[in-house]
């Protein structure tokens, strides 16, 4: 009697536009739910990401105590406002970065990274660095900063903090530059065993120098 | 009461326009702002389509 009673009262007010636009609503955030935090999530990552961003324009020739590196450009063009170039060694292995942007890469045991980071508007780079990032960095085991200072690459306002920690026992050494940028700053990241700090220290002198931004 | 019901939809999506699309969204928080400015944009424009075709029961008596 009640179940007939409600039905009666459903169907007096409800019409099928009603019910449709209801039913589709449903769908519809069921999808974003999945696309946002579920198995889609990925998909929608990676749909920022432009191949191009992966292919290297050009190369040239350069030497870094006495040795004769190869550097390969690559044009990222993965969001706009931050399109930027940087070079990497011709030999390093580069993949694409965890978050649209960005870069990885492998070198004789060398390891790095570019990331873009977004720093707020109510805030400079450099507060940012050392009021936010320093110390996330500090909670890496063995953390100890060893440098921090202003650059200017190509006409940016830069800023290097390198840091020495420890991995799995082992000493490590990194170098972080942070550049400024119009929207986003950019972050290389190079880091490397101790022993290998010389060599470490003019792969990523080589690289932070050849980044530029695009849009300026 | 329908046309405040239209009103605070369009508040809703005034709201989701803005998350989406001016709101500065910090790292890391992207899927969140993803989240909820979809969400509101969403429910806004379905609620104001029910808005426009939801009927009384005197409506539907008419017709």
């Amino acid at each position: 009697m009640l179940i007939c009673n409600l039905s009666y009262r459903f169907n007096n007010i409800m019409n099928k536009k009603v019910i449709v636009v209801f039913a589709l609503t449903v769908i519809a955030i069921i999808v974003l739910t999945l696309y946002s935090f579920g198995p889609l999530s990925n998909v929608r990552k990676r749909a920022k990401m432009n191949p191009e961003s992966l292919k290297s324009v050009s190369s040239e020739k350069t030497a870094v105590s006495n040795k004769s590196i190869v550097l390969n450009a690559y044009h990222n063009r993965d969001l706009r406002e931050n399109y930027y170039t940087i070079k990497f060694p011709q030999v390093a292995q580069i993949h694409a970065g965890n978050k649209p942007g960005g870069y990885s890469l492998n070198y004789n045991g060398i390891k790095g990274t570019v990331e873009l980071m977004d720093v707020p508007d109510n805030t400079t780079l450099e507060l940012y660095i050392l009021s936010q990032d320093e110390p996330k960095l500090k909670k890496i085991i063995g953390y100890k900063r060893e440098d921090y200072k202003k650059l200017i690459i190509n006409g940016n306002e830069s800023y290097q903090l390198t840091y020495a920690s420890k991995i799995n026992g082992e000493d490590y050494k990194t170098i972080r530059t942070y550049v400024v940028g119009q929207d986003m700053a950019i972050v290389i990241t190079v880091s490397s065993p101790q022993s290998d700090f010389t060599d470490m220290q003019n792969i990523a002198s080589l690289v932070f120098n050849s980044f530029r931004w695009e849009n300026k | 009461m329908k046309n405040i019901f239209f009103f605070i939809s369009l508040i809703v999506l005034c709201i989701g326009i803005y998350l989406k699309f001016i709101y500065d969204v910090p790292d890391n928080q992207e899927s969140i702002n993803f989240f909820v400015s979809w969400f509101l944009i969403i429910v806004s424009i379905s609620s104001m389509l029910i808005n426009l075709f939801w009927k009384t029961p005197e409506q539907k008596g008419q017709d």
